[in-house]
Formats: structure tokens, C-alpha cells, sequence
């Protein structure tokens, strides 16, 4: 390329744009070495040296923009050294020129072969010839990030330069207000400041940053490049407790704002004082303390509505307290302090104060378990005792039940903090006595089994108490357990205390509770029989108890002399043994046993088991198979299933189990059609409501599984046709056969399905039939959580509703009774988003649904309606001179109109009243005065509803009601 | 309000638990009657003027201090300020019988009257809450109306 001559470069320093095409275009030449920058300085000497300042500013800015533009390493030594010194000196030129030489600085310093000692000299020069905050804001940012960088690079010379350097910076920083801006800064100091000394310039630094606390900044909406009040806040809180040489000014800073009446002035100096905790080290704020905690005592006790606030200082002070756990005399120093406060309150549960003791108390104990837990507890104790010394009942039961609330709470604490064994024996042994005696009370003559709160609380001590619990204690831990489990009346969840002792104790457990149940098993009664399941059972994963629990619950299980209620009960524990153990225990407990085989057998067994037996074995069976490999699932269905004899009720429950949770890829083709045909069979002959019900829940999670090939498609259509047959002589059980067939279709999206929901919605029509057809679409719209349907189509829930909305399209304008009905049960289990979208359609449907009669519509259509009410809806917002009126008739006494429909519609008054103000005013009038007659309503449930309806209304409007 | 809380430290008692729901109150052809315990379940969370808890945590309202005869369409509440020169006694008064004009039915005669012996100038604030032209021209006025629906919105 040929050479820049003053006749080119004039022309480029016409306008801008050409300046920076030329620039882009000599900074090109350069790095590919046609020719020396030097020649472009002569070149460009006309400009950069003219009286014009104009031309100064055009010529200044094609030179930066072009060493802008080079790489960082072309430039050597010597070169840039003769920039360096140009660019300095022009740093007196007119403040106009000022962004170009800011730019051309700025390339200078990334340059790699800069000799650093040339860095404190521009910074010299620039310092004492211009000053940051007279630049525009765009030229400050780009200070500013230069500064980073140089501190970031430079550090060894900027050092050199000592008080210089921070002075410059500081008045470089004081009085910016940019946000953006502010953001850079706040983001790099905090490190600048750390690994800098700051001379005899700390409060100076330390000034420049706490004008700007607290953060006080609304962020523009239309700013492209966010940033938030939080964001800015975070960042100057990191600055503020940059280095320890701060802490002083930092807590008096801290104090004094925390003493403002606005929330976030106050979030943000308790904030800030946690940092300084985190942050200081705790001889640096020792001093201190007691200013900071004298602070945090006025947010925190009593403390005031808000509970951030309360919540935020306390963690505050809790890291405060942390921080110092590491040095003992500091640590022992706050605490005496704190708790000297907060521990007269601690003795009188019914005082204000008490609340807020407790949680400072157990702050206190969070930050120093040993010290805090040992001083506590040792209060607790000498009220206990004064209690223990005076009259029983000198200290209410509620009161002790909130102070073993309290111990419990302290024992975790210092459990947590692997500090149980370092307190003081005397004192938790003392507090142990007392609660153990507290837990025996039960055993007294003329003990009221309803008042079990104390007990409980008893527990929750012994619970978290157990490591440090002496032998002599177990053993009367051991008895109370055993009392308890045996009473005939008093049913109390212990599972947690067996569970730590069977881990730390598995001897002592085995023979002093274990043995004692299993060994008086059989004469005990069901009542306690389950109980000893219930507290058997999670000790099963223990290894030392397995083998014992699991033989109890077999031989229960199994032995053929077990009377049938004692089995259901063995049963109802297998189960819940099944369900709490893991999939490597079960399928080893069937590989051992070979259960499911059993339980086979036990089902067909010659004298029938009783259904709700049956039951429970199915349940036990599906959740086996659900667990074993499919290769195992397999073999075990081809086995039995040929076998089963579904007329008889064991079969058919045993089929239940072994289908009901069968994995989809096993294939049933060779079962299908008998099973398709035999189940059809029972539904529609047996008297028996729960067979039927199994024979459903069996069709539907069939046809839902099984492959639509050739051969099935056509068993399915016969047995389809014979239900069509059955439903033409006018058989309701062949409908809802029917539905159960279509509802496994339709969500695996079956292509036939819709047929069959068409002649479905036909039956809507027929005169005997109506109401079954109308259940069925409630069979098929409705979710059973028991079922398992494996193969679902996506979004076929949506495809349904579409499907039954042009399928219903012209009836519902017409306002059929039963279409409508029909279509509030799909609606019903539509996902809300659905109806959203087409809530213009449904609107009216909705509201003439509320006119109807029939209960169970009328609560489902209102659900539905405070659905949207809920999320102030629009098109509902637009339609409340409809709602309205419905709901007030709705709430009125009324043969047809249940609870049910009283309450959810006084609900969705209530709801109501989120809307805002101005569309609720017309009708607050009439809705209070109508909510009148719903407050005399016969039943306490409605009236309840209608007080909150009522108040609520009111307040609409009302002054500070919002 | 005032700037100075009266009370500092009072006396703070534990709630009771929220009532049970029987089977007596879902089946439909029971008619459930009036009960004290309804009466103070409208009554108990009503706040406190000064402190952030409900009058029942401050012993202001009991159950045992209510009277109630559904038959006869009367109830009668007594309550208790906590210290015998409470200058808010007129207020929480107020505040009761608002929550109890707006949630009971018209047909009881309510009567809201200071525990006999709790406060030094009984019989003026029960006069002037026995009063109703007295307690409809507190809710027209609007600063008191504030509080008052203040102490009521739960």
C-alpha cells in the first residue's frame, strides 16, 4: 500500500467516518510492515501540531484509533517510549482533545513491550494536568477500566509511586454518580484495596465508598444493561470491608445507618455488618462488639413486624459469634455479654421477651455450642428444679412443654457442632432425669390419654439426647418404651429415639425392647400389634435387627394359624416394608424366598381370605414385580397368569398384582383376547362392586399397554362391538366398561378412539342411558393416581378436550343438561392453560354451568371458575357483574346447593376480592349486604367461610383495607 | 397511634389449637349452633393496637369470658385490657365489636364490656361502646377506621 501523504490524510480528517475507515486501513498497513509508524507521526505532524483544535482533536484521534487498532505486541521499546512521551505531553493540551488521548493511553498500556517505568509517568502527568470527573461519561468509563487493568498489571510500579497513585485515584472516584460507572469501580476495589497499602490514606478511601451507603438507586426501565439496586449494594458492601484497616469506620458507618426508619437502609447495614464478621477477623472487631450488639439487640429483642430484618440479624450476629469461636477469650467475652441479656428472659415463658431470648439463645449456641449450650442448659436446670423443690405444678405443663422445645433445639445445636460430649455431665444428666420422668408420667394412675403434647416434647429431648444418655437412663428410657408400646390406648411416634439407640446401642435395644415385643407378640392386641410394626419397621435397615424383624413379619404372614385380622395386619407391614426398602433388598428378599410364589399360594389357599387381605396381597405382589428385572417379570406372568381362574375373586386380585405394574415392553398378545374377554365378562355380570372396579382398573391399564398390531386390533374391535351390543339392550355397566376401554385408548392416543367417544357423546342423548354416559366422560377425563397407564401420548389431554369440543360444539350452544354436565367433568381435568386459551368459548358455559341443580357440577364448574378468579383472570374481571350474582345465590341456604357448594362459592368470593379496588367497588354494596343471610347459615363450616368472604368485602376500599 | 408503647414487656400466652373439624360439622343435616368457641375464634385474632400479637396471646379476650345464648339471639364478651390505664381499651373494644358487626348475623344483641375491676375508667368506655351512634360515628371517622380495620384485617 503506498504511504499516508498529507494530501490523503487531510481528506480522511474531513469527517469521522472516513477517519476511522483510514485509521482501520493504516493500521492494516502497519501490522503487515509496509511502513514504519514513524512515517505516519511526520505525516500526520500538520495536524497534530496545528493552531486549530479542531485539527489537534482530528489528527489526535487518528493516531489513537490507529494504535487502537495494532496488535498489542508489534510496537517495540523505543517506539513506544516516543508515544508515551508524546502522548503526556499532550495531556496539557485543551480538554477538547482530552477522549483522544484518553483512547490512545489506554492502547498504550495494553501494549506488551511497554517499559513498565513509563506507567507512573503518564499516570503523574495525567493527575497533575487533567482530572477524571471533568471528563464525559463515556471517556470516565474507559478511565476506569483502564485503572483496573493498570492496577491488575502495574502493581510492583504503582507501588512505587505510593501516596501518588491513591490520591490521584481517589480524586479520580470522588463524586462519579454513574451507576454504570460505579459498577466498574465497586467491582475492582475490593481487591485494589486488599492487596495495596493505603499509606495515611485509609479513611480517605474509606470516605469515598461510605458516601454512597446506603445503595440508593432506582434502575430505568428502558436500561438495556440492568443494573439492579442489589447488584450495586453487594458489591460497595464488598468494598467497605475490603481490608481490617476499615472495621472501625465500617461499624460506626453500620450503626449509624441501621438506626434509619427505611427497610433497606436497615437489610443493608445489617448486611453489612455480617460481612464485616465474615470478613474481619474477630480480634480486629473485638472493640467493637459492643457497639455492633447493642444495635443488633434493638432489631432483634423484642424486635419489630419485619421479619427480614429480625431473621437477617440474627444471622448477623450468629456469624459474629462464629467467627470468634475460634479464640476462646473473645469468644467467652461475647457470649457473657449476650447471654447475660438474654438469659433473665429466658425463665418466664410467657413473657414477650421470651420468643425473641430463645432465638438469640440458640444463636448464641450456634456460634459457641460448649460455652452457650453449658450456661443455657444450666438455667433451664435451676428452673426445673425450683419447679421440682415447689409444689407440682408450679410450672404449667404448656410451659415446660415450650422449654423442652427450647432443650431439644439447644441439644441439636450442640449436637451438630460435635459438642454433646463436652458439656457438662452434671448439668444434661440432671436435665435428663427430669425429662424421663417427665415421659414416665403416662404411666400414673388416672392419666389423661389426650394430653400427650408433654410426652412429645419429651421425645423430641431424648431424640437429639441419646449419645450422652448414661446407662442407668437407657435402662429407664428402655422401660418407658416398652410401657408405651404395650399401652392399650396411647398411640406416640417414637420411630426416630429407636432408631439412634438401635445405632448406638444395638445390644442393649436388641434385648430391652426388640425381644420383649417379638417374644409377647401373639397376646398382645391389634391395636399394639401395629404400633410394634409401625416401630419395628425402621429399624429393619439396621443389620443387626433384619433377619429378626423380617421372620416376625413372615411368620405372621404365612403360619397357617393366623387368624385373618392378625394376617391383614402382617400383611399391611409387609407392604409398608416393601415400599420403604430399596430395590437391591427386595429383589433379594424374593431371590431368597421366593415370595411372590408364596403369596400366590397363600391367596389361593383353600379357605378364601377376605378381600381386604386379597388386597394387601396384590398390592405386596405388584410392588415385588415392579422391582425385578423385566427378564424375571416375564417368566413369572408366563407362569402363573395361564393358571388364573378370573371368576374367582384370589385370581383375580393375584392377576392384579402381577399385571396392574407389569413393565410395557412384556408382551400379552398370547393373554389378550382371554383376558380382554373374561374381564368384559365379570364387569358386566358380577354383583360385586370392588371386583368390578379391579376389572376396570385392569381393561384400562391393558389396552393401554398393549401393541396395536393386526391381530389385537381386531380383538379389541370385537370386544368393543359386544359392549356396543349390550349398551343397545340398555346395559349402564356396558358404558362404563366402555369408557374404562376408551380412557387406556385415548391416552395412549389410539387412533380409533375419538369414534368411540362420538358414540359415547351420542348415549348423551338417550333417554335411560343419559346419566351413565355422562359418568363415563367423567371416567375418562379423571385422574387415578392408582392406575398405571405407561404408554401416553403427548398432550392428550389437550387432544381430548378439542376432540370433545367439536364433538359437543353444537349442543353445548344449545345448553343440554346432560352435554354439559358431561363436559364440566372433562373440563375438570383439562390443565388450566387449555381453558385458558380458549376461555372465550368456555365463559358462557361456565356460568350457565352455576345455574344447574346438581352438586357435584356445581362444585367442580366453581373450582374451575376460582382457578381463574385466583390468578385475577381477565375475561374474569370483565364477566364479575355475572359471577357475582351466581356466587351470591350460590351461598344461599338451599336444598340443592350442599356445603360443598356454599363454601367454595363464598371462596370464590373471597377470591374476588384480589381483584383491584375500582372493578370490586360497584358491587361491595350489595355483596355485604347479601353475605348477611350466609353468616346465619345451620353449619359452623359455611358461616366460617362467609365471615372471611364478609371481611374481606369490607375492607375493599376502606381506608388502610388494602 | 402513639409514639410511646405503654406496655413494654406485657405477658404473651400461647394460642389454642385451631378447632377440629368433627363429623358432626361435615354432615350435612346437622345444624350446628352458636358456641363460645366461635364467638372467640371471630374475636381472638384480632391484633393488638401496640404490639404485633393477636388480643388472645395477651389474655385481652378469653373464651371463658364470653357468654352466648343462641336461642335468645345474646352474646356477651368481656375483655380485659393488660394494664388498668390502657388508653387503647376504647380502641380494642371498638375493634371487637366492629369484627362482631361485621361477621355475625343481626339478629344477636352483642354487648362488648370491660372485665368488672380491670381498668380504672370502666364505666366510660362501656358507655360510650354500648353507645351505637357513638360507634357509627367512629367509623365515619377516617384515621380511626384505619386502625380499626387495621386491628381486624387478619
Amino acid at each position: 500500500m503506498t504511504t499516508p501523504t498529507r494530501a490523503t490524510l487531510e481528506a480522511a480528517l474531513k469527517n469521522d467516518v472516513k477517519l476511522q475507515k483510514t485509521a482501520a486501513q493504516i493500521a492494516k498497513d502497519v501490522t503487515a510492515g509496509s511502513y514504519d509508524l514513524a512515517i505516519l507521526a511526520e505525516e500526520l505532524g500538520f495536524a497534530l501540531t496545528s493552531q486549530d483544535t479542531d485539527a489537534r482533536v482530528a489528527g489526535t484521534n487518528l493516531l489513537s484509533s490507529v494504535l487502537a487498532g495494532l496488535p498489542v505486541d508489534i510496537l517495540n521499546a523505543q517506539q513506544l517510549e516516543f508515544l508515551t512521551t508524546f502522548y503526556t505531553d499532550r495531556l496539557r493540551d485543551h480538554h477538547n482533545v482530552m477522549p483522544a488521548i484518553i483512547e490512545g493511553i489506554n492502547a498504550l498500556v495494553h501494549m506488551k513491550n511497554l517499559p513498565s517505568q513509563y506507567v507512573p509517568m503518564i499516570l503523574q502527568s495525567f493527575f497533575q494536568h487533567t482530572t477524571c470527573q471533568s471528563q464525559t461519561r463515556g471517556d470516565r468509563t474507559k478511565l476506569f477500566n483502564l485503572f483496573q487493568y493498570l492496577t491488575l498489571h502495574f502493581k510492583n510500579e504503582l507501588q512505587t509511586m505510593a501516596g501518588d497513585f491513591l490520591y490521584g485515584l481517589i480524586n479520580s472516584i470522588d463524586g462519579e454518580r454513574d451507576p454504570r460507572n460505579l459498577d466498574i469501580i465497586f467491582s475492582f476495589m475490593p481487591d485494589f484495596i486488599a492487596n495495596y497499602p493505603l499509606l495515611h490514606l485509609a479513611e480517605e478511601m474509606f470516605e469515598i465508598f461510605s458516601c454512597y451507603f446506603p445503595i440508593d438507586f432506582n434502575p430505568s426501565k428502558q436500561d438495556p444493561t440492568a443494573i439492579t439496586r442489589d447488584d450495586l449494594a453487594g458489591k460497595l458492601t464488598n468494598c467497605l470491608v475490603a481490608t481490617p484497616v476499615f472495621a472501625e469506620w465500617t461499624v460506626v458507618l453500620a450503626v449509624e445507618k441501621l438506626e434509619s426508619d427505611l427497610v433497606v437502609a436497615k437489610l443493608d447495614s445489617i448486611e453489612l455488618l455480617h460481612q464485616a464478621a465474615l470478613k474481619f477477623p474477630p480480634d480486629v472487631l473485638e472493640p467493637h462488639f459492643e457497639q455492633i450488639w447493642q444495635a443488633l439487640k434493638a432489631e432483634t429483642f423484642p424486635g419489630g413486624d419485619n421479619v427480614e430484618i429480625v431473621s437477617m440479624a440474627l444471622k448477623a450476629l450468629a456469624a459474629l459469634l462464629e467467627r470468634a469461636a475460634t479464640v476462646p477469650s473473645i469468644s467467652q467475652n461475647y457470649q457473657t455479654i449476650v447471654l447475660g441479656v438474654v438469659l433473665p428472659h429466658l425463665t418466664d415463658v410467657n413473657q414477650r421477651l421470651f420468643n425473641p431470648a430463645t432465638a438469640i439463645a440458640l444463636v448464641c449456641v450456634a456460634g459457641d455450642a460448649r460455652y452457650a449450650a453449658g450456661r443455657i442448659l444450666n438455667s433451664f436446670l435451676l428452673k426445673l428444679q425450683a419447679a421440682a423443690a415447689q409444689t407440682p405444678g408450679s410450672i404449667s405443663a404448656e410451659q415446660r412443654n415450650k422449654l423442652y422445645h427450647i432443650i431439644a433445639q439447644v441439644y441439636k445445636l450442640t449436637g451438630l457442632r460435635q459438642a454433646l460430649e463436652q458439656l457438662d455431665s452434671r448439668t444434661t444428666l440432671a436435665i435428663q432425669t427430669d425429662v424421663i420422668a417427665t415421659l414416665r408420667l403416662f404411666e400414673q394412675e388416672g392419666f389423661d390419654d389426650k394430653q400427650l403434647d408433654l410426652q412429645r416434647a419429651s421425645l423430641a429431648v431424648l431424640n437429639e439426647c441419646v449419645p450422652v444418655l448414661s446407662e442407668a437412663q437407657r435402662a429407664l428410657v428402655y422401660k418407658a418404651l416398652v410401657q408405651l408400646i404395650s399401652h392399650p390406648s396411647i398411640n406416640l411416634d417414637f420411630t426416630y429415639l429407636t432408631v439412634q439407640l438401635g445405632a448406638l446401642q444395638p445390644v442393649e435395644l436388641q434385648s430391652n425392647f426388640i425381644d420383649i415385643c417379638i417374644r409377647n407378640f401373639e397376646i398382645f392386641s391389634n391395636f399394639i400389634k401395629r404400633k410394634i410394626y409401625a416401630n419395628l419397621l425402621p429399624l429393619l435397615p439396621q443389620m443387626a435387627f433384619t433377619q429378626r424383624i423380617l421372620d416376625l413379619v413372615m411368620t405372621q404372614v404365612f403360619k397357617t394359624t393366623t387368624p385373618d385380622h392378625v394376617r391383614l395386619l402382617a400383611l399391611e407391614a409387609l407392604n409398608t416394608l416393601l415400599t420403604q426398602e430399596d430395590q437391591r433388598f427386595v429383589v433379594e428378599l424374593q431371590q431368597n424366598s421366593n415370595l411372590i410364589h408364596k403369596l400366590i399360594e397363600l391367596a389361593q389357599q383353600t379357605s378364601p381370605l377376605p378381600l381386604e387381605a386379597l388386597d394387601q396381597i396384590a398390592a405386596a405382589l405388584s410392588h415385588i414385580i415392579q422391582q425385578l428385572p423385566v427378564s424375571e417379570q416375564y417368566a413369572i406372568v408366563s407362569e402363573y397368569l395361564p393358571n388364573l381362574q378370573l371368576q374367582v375373586a384370589a385370581d383375580l386380585y393375584v392377576a392384579k398384582g402381577l399385571l396392574a405394574y407389569l413393565h410395557k415392553d412384556i408382551s400379552l398378545d398370547d393373554h389378550f383376547e382371554r383376558l380382554l374377554h373374561d374381564l368384559t365378562d365379570l364387569s358386566l355380570h358380577t354383583q360385586n362392586e370392588q371386583l368390578r372396579v379391579i376389572a376396570h382398573h385392569l381393561l384400562c391399564s391393558l389396552v393401554n399397554k398393549i401393541e396395536y398390531n393386526q391381530a389385537n386390533h381386531s380383538k379389541l374391535l370385537v370386544t368393543i362391538h359386544k359392549l356396543k351390543t349390550a349398551i343397545k339392550a340398555g346395559d349402564v355397566r356396558a358404558v362404563e366398561v366402555l369408557a374404562w376401554i376408551t380412557k387406556g385408548l385415548i391416552v395412549s392416543g389410539f387412533a380409533d378412539a375419538a369414534e368411540i367417544v362420538g358414540d359415547l357423546a351420542e348415549l348423551l342423548d338417550h333417554p335411560t342411558l343419559s346419566t351413565g354416559a355422562a359418568l363415563a366422560f367423567d371416567i375418562i377425563s379423571a385422574e387415578y393416581p392408582e392406575l398405571d397407564l405407561p404408554v401416553v401420548k403427548y398432550l392428550y389431554k389437550q387432544k381430548f378436550f378439542h376432540t370433545i369440543l367439536n364433538k359437543l360444539g353444537n349442543k353445548l350452544a344449545a345448553y343440554c343438561v346432560h352435554h354439559l354436565k358431561a363436559f364440566i367433568y372433562v373440563l375438570k381435568a383439562t390443565p388450566h392453560p387449555v381453558l385458558k386459551l380458549n376461555i372465550e368459548k368456555l365463559g358462557p358455559l361456565l356460568f350457565k354451568s352455576l345455574e344447574y341443580t346438581e352438586a357435584q357440577t356445581l362444585c367442580i364448574a366453581l373450582g374451575i371458575c376460582e382457578n381463574f378468579v385466583r390468578q385475577q383472570d381477565v375475561y374474569f374481571q370483565a364477566h364479575l357483574g355475572h359471577l357475582i350474582p351466581s356466587c351470591l345465590e350460590l351461598s344461599k341456604y338451599k336444598e340443592h346447593h350442599t356445603m360443598q357448594v356454599r363454601i367454595s362459592a363464598l371462596q370464590l368470593l373471597y377470591d374476588c376480592t384480589k381483584y383491584p379496588t375500582f372493578v370490586l367497588l360497584p358491587h361491595k354494596v350489595d355483596v355485604t349486604l347479601a353475605l348477611a343471610s350466609a353468616l346465619d347459615d345451620p353449619k359452623r363450616l359455611v358461616r366460617n367461610m362467609a365471615v372471611k368472604a364478609r371481611n374481606a368485602w369490607y375492607l375493599v376500599g376502606a381506608p388502610s383495607g388494602d | 397511634m402513639p409514639t410511646e408503647i405503654e406496655n413494654i414487656n406485657p405477658n404473651v400466652y400461647g394460642k389454642i389449637k385451631e378447632r377440629e373439624v368433627t363429623a358432626h360439622d361435615e354432615d350435612e343435616s346437622v345444624a350446628d349452633p352458636f358456641d363460645k368457641r366461635e364467638i372467640f375464634d371471630l374475636i381472638r385474632t384480632i391484633n393488638d393496637p401496640e404490639h404485633p400479637l393477636t388480643l388472645e396471646e395477651l389474655h385481652v379476650v378469653q373464651e371463658e369470658l364470653i357468654n352466648i345464648n343462641d336461642k335468645e339471639n345474646d352474646v356477651h364478651i368481656n375483655f380485659t385490657p393488660t394494664i388498668p390505664h390502657c388508653s387503647m381499651a376504647t380502641l380494642i373494644g371498638l375493634s371487637i365489636r366492629v369484627k362482631l358487626l361485621r361477621s355475625l348475623p343481626s339478629r344477636f344483641k352483642v354487648t362488648v364490656e370491660i372485665t368488672p375491676g380491670t381498668h380504672a375508667s370502666e364505666l366510660a368506655v362501656n358507655k360510650q361502646l354500648a353507645d351505637k351512634e357513638r360507634v357509627a360515628a367512629a367509623l365515619e371517622n377516617k384515621h380511626l377506621a384505619e386502625v380499626i380495620n387495621q386491628c381486624i384485617s387478619v
